[in-house]
């Protein structure tokens, strides 16, 4: 586990990858969108450029956890108690979708949007604990 | 935990933000100290009175403590 570094360098640290991480995100999201066609392009270039999509994201994913340990000890309740949250919802939310297709209810839905969706339940989580009830 | 850093804060004419800093802690953090809804941990409750020049009993509160006979 990293050792505590307190808030603000912790958040110098986290902004100094996370905006590249971003950069990088968009730069091959829209790359993706000019070089490869789903219909056409051998799976090898559609494969890499999967691959390629979602690394940025996985690195974002590890560098939201380097700064929940680095960071100032309340700032890493609220982050790991909204991370929690939004863990518990994200699975119930694939497991009620994956039932419903495993009975063939609804067709198939597409697993990467549980991303997106445990990011905006996360956030949300993670503003309410700032605006209501005790903490601890 | 009650505790009198809002009132050490204003004798300092410090801001939220200000004391943050010398805590190096968010400013959400000492917001939540100071109204309850957060207990710090005792490095940080250490941090906070030595800052002030206080003992952790001066500036932290056990409501459920019982009531001393000197302060009855």
């Amino acid at each position: 586990m990293a050792h505590q570094l307190g808030f603000n360098a912790a958040k110098k640290r986290y902004q100094r990858l996370y905006w590249p991480a971003v950069a990088a995100y968009v730069a091959i999201c829209l790359g993706g969108a000019v070089i490869v066609n789903k219909d056409t392009s051998p799976v090898w270039l559609t494969a890499t450029f999967s691959v390629l999509t979602a690394a940025p994201l996985v690195f974002m994913m590890w560098l939201m956890l380097r700064h929940s340990e680095e960071t100032d000890e309340y700032t890493r309740l609220r982050q790991l108690k909204a991370f929690a949250r939004s863990a518990c919802i994200t699975l119930s939310a694939i497991w009620v979708v994956g039932s419903f297709q495993l009975w063939d209810v609804v067709p198939g839905v597409n697993v990467f949007w549980f991303g997106p969706f445990f990011l905006l339940v996360y956030g949300l989580n993670y503003c309410a604990d700032n605006l209501f009830g005790k903490t601890v | 935990m009650e505790n009198i850093i809002r009132t050490l804060r204003a004798e300092q004419g410090w801001s939220q933000a200000a004391l943050a800093e010398q805590l190096d802690v968010s400013r959400q953090s000492v917001n939540a100290i100071e109204t309850g809804k957060y207990d710090p941990s005792l490095p940080l409750a250490f941090a906070i009175a030595r800052l002030f020049g206080k003992s952790i009993e001066e500036v932290f509160q056990d409501p459920a403590a019982p009531v001393s006979k000197a302060a009855e």
